[in-house]
């Protein structure tokens, strides 16, 4: 989880991933005959790319498109255009069976470890499940494999035969996470992995995170709304804001020198736990737009201390201002703020 | 001087199917007029229970103030009935909560429940006055357009401004203290990092008293200026905030900084404090702490320690930063 191996991945490998032009809306019913009324742009126009062995972060607060965005890629929200590719094949123009092979390389971790495990079943069906589905292994071999994922991620073989209730929120939260390398994935898609734990159980799952991507070449998609954690696992980070990836960087140009007036606004608004260093604090006006009505021309000008006319008037695309950075603001890409 | 509020050796029981759990055990502070003071700890620490218990809104049954005292201006408030509590609630102290949503009433409009606490504890106004006085207090905490917002329902508004409203309707009467539960936990950073700033706007302006709780170490380090760390319904240590991020004396404090990832910082491997917190019907003899402490001696799990004064702070552990000896692995 180096700068340099996802620079040295750029250039060699074919990405893992990569989402084109990827949009996702829901529409809005209304009226007495509940018909389309609109549609909520939950995600707009993103496009990105995911190289092996890398952590991509992508940050943005509630309602900016980050879950629908990766419930997208997994096909479990259908896009509405765009196209997802995985090792360079289209996945939405897959067969169902061809599809149902390549999901063994897609994972997903998610938040609420109280949610994501089914209450009646036992840590051992949990963890094997993805196992049986995929026709991987007869029963002894299953309990076999399903001990050795519980001692990866640092529980005990013992807990097999325990069911989820008898368990912390950091401990099922490792369960989760043995199911999701049960197939050993290429890929493991993490949607707030951490938010739904205590300060001292996060680092130890972070930890945990970091020390398999290493042991296994994982790739991780991690997405979150704490900018620091972000910071610690990711080797590139993407900004969004209502449905639009607005900045994508290497992990320590965006967080030394962001470009984006939103990137900056949310670095500053995070409260650092040392009360001996004071910042700038650049506080934003006002509350996320309704993304069924999202302002004209670019997203953020309701908010943005730097908004200009052509803010107001046209919307700004995601462009390169320095290797591996992008941005999407009229006045960044200038140089002007 | 006596403190504006003081809490000595308090203890909440809970009675559950379990047994007893004490969520708050032996809890003493004080909070002096006009300073923040910020209660850190984790899920179930009694952080909560304990400002719950402040303000006696604790259930009971299945809760049950097991001792100590609550003194607000030299009154203590633990023997007062219920009746007793309604001129002090709202008036004298109030308290916000995490999730503006749920504590708000969701078929009565944000004018009529600030007005409320108007109508409660101000007998004096006439309904023309707290009206005034409603769209006063909403422009006061940053509510743009306070006409139109007294007129809404709460779902009719967004997080942050519920939240302002729920800020309106605890400073309604100027009170003394302001206790606020999680104030910003369920916002947004960017609305997090205004309702913090309008809390500091306010107390600048009224000079008003904060008690504020949070899990979240950076919000301490913004906020206050006394902080008390709470663990497993104790208090593990207690001190100005400066000195305590600088120079942490309990090896709890200690790992909750260093397991804390930084967004201004790059950090190579973080640190872990290693097992979860003690399940509260069954804590560890001795300190509870000492499953998880690195430092931990035979003393440590026999022992509870007290809390006692150095460096010019409180700290409930048997060693100093100086007499720690690293406990080596595999040893006990």
């Amino acid at each position: 989880m180096t700068a340099q191996n996802s620079a040295a991945g750029q250039g060699a490998q074919a990405p893992l991933l990569e989402v084109r032009d990827l949009s996702t809306y829901f529409p809005v019913y209304g009226g007495a005959l509940s018909t389309v009324k609109g549609y909520v742009h939950a995600v707009d126009g993103v496009s990105f790319t995911v190289n092996q062995h890398e952590t991509l972060g992508l940050v943005g607060e509630s309602g900016c498109g980050k879950s629908t965005l990766i419930r997208s890629i997994l096909l479990l929200e259908k896009p509405t255009k765009g196209q997802i590719l995985f090792e360079g094949q289209d996945m939405q123009a897959m067969k169902a069976a061809q599809l149902r092979h390549l999901r063994r390389n897609l994972q997903i971790v998610f938040q609420d470890p109280y949610a994501a495990l089914d209450p009646r079943m036992t840590i051992g069906q949990i963890i094997g499940e993805p196992l049986r589905v995929h026709g991987e292994a007869d029963a002894a071999q299953r309990e076999r494999q399903v001990k050795e994922l519980l001692e990866m991620v640092g529980l005990q073989r013992g807990y097999y035969h325990r069911y989820p209730h008898e368990f912390s929120g950091g401990q099922r939260q490792r369960v989760s996470i043995a199911r999701a390398l049960a197939l050993r994935p290429k890929l493991i898609l993490c949607d707030e992995p951490v938010s739904a734990l205590d300060v001292s159980i996060q680092s130890q799952i972070l930890n945990l995170l970091r020390s398999l991507q290493s042991e296994f070449g994982l790739t991780y998609i991690f997405i979150s709304h704490a900018l620091n954690v972000v910071r610690y696992v990711s080797d590139r980070v993407g900004v969004m804001y209502l449905g639009k990836l607005v900045e994508l960087a290497p992990v320590k140009e965006l967080y030394t020198t962001p470009r984006h007036p939103y990137t900056r606004a949310l670095l500053s608004a995070i409260p650092i736990p040392d009360p001996t260093v004071s910042r700038e604090r650049i506080l934003l006006q006002g509350d996320l737009p309704n993304p069924k009505n999202p302002p004209a021309g670019c997203r953020f000008h309701t908010r943005c201390p730097f908004a200009a006319d052509e803010c107001r008037a046209s919307e700004p695309a995601l462009t390169e201002v320095a290797p591996g950075c992008q941005v999407a603001c009229h006045r960044a890409v200038r140089g002007e703020i | 001087m006596s403190s504006l509020l003081e809490v000595s050796h308090l203890k909440v029981l809970f009675h559950t199917q379990q047994g007893d759990v004490p969520a708050v055990d032996d809890v003493s502070f004080q909070v002096e007029e006009g300073e923040t003071l910020c209660i850190v700890g984790e899920s179930g620490c009694g952080k909560s229970a304990t400002v719950q218990a402040v303000m006696k809104l604790v259930p009971t049954p299945p809760g049950e103030y097991a001792g100590g005292k609550i003194l607000l201006e030299g009154r203590d408030l633990l023997p007062l009935s219920t009746k007793e509590m309604i001129p002090i609630r709202g008036h004298e102290m109030s308290m916000i909560f995490q999730e503006p949503m749920t504590s708000l009433n969701p078929v009565k409009t944000i004018g009529s429940q600030v007005g409320e606490v108007l109508e409660i504890h101000r007998r004096d106004l006439s309904a023309r006055e707290i009206r005034a006085q409603v769209e006063e207090k909403l422009s006061l905490v940053g509510i743009p357009d306070p006409a139109r917002c007294a007129a809404s329902y709460p779902h009719q508004l967004s997080g942050g401004m519920r939240q302002r409203a729920m800020i309106a309707m605890a400073l309604a009467c100027e009170p003394k203290i302001l206790i606020a539960d999680e104030p910003t936990t369920a916002l947004d950073v960017t609305i997090q990092a205004q309702i913090l700033d309008l809390i500091r706007q306010l107390k600048e302006k009224t000079g008003m008293t904060v008690l504020l709780i949070t899990h979240d170490l950076g919000v301490v380090a913004e906020m206050a200026q006394r902080v008390l760390v709470m663990y497993s319904g104790k208090v593990v240590e207690q001190g100005e905030v400066g000195a305590l991020f600088r120079a942490p004396l309990h090896p709890y404090t200690e790992g909750l900084l260093a397991c804390l990832p930084r967004v201004d910082q790059d950090e190579e491997e973080l640190y872990t404090i290693p097992g979860q917190v003690s399940n509260p019907a069954d804590f560890p003899k001795g300190c509870r702490f000492h499953p998880r402490c690195p430092y931990r001696q035979q003393i440590c799990k026999e022992i509870s320690p007290e809390l006692r004064e150095a460096d010019g702070r409180l700290v409930a552990c048997h060693f100093l930063p100086g007499e720690r000896v690293r406990r080596e692995e595999g040893a006990l």
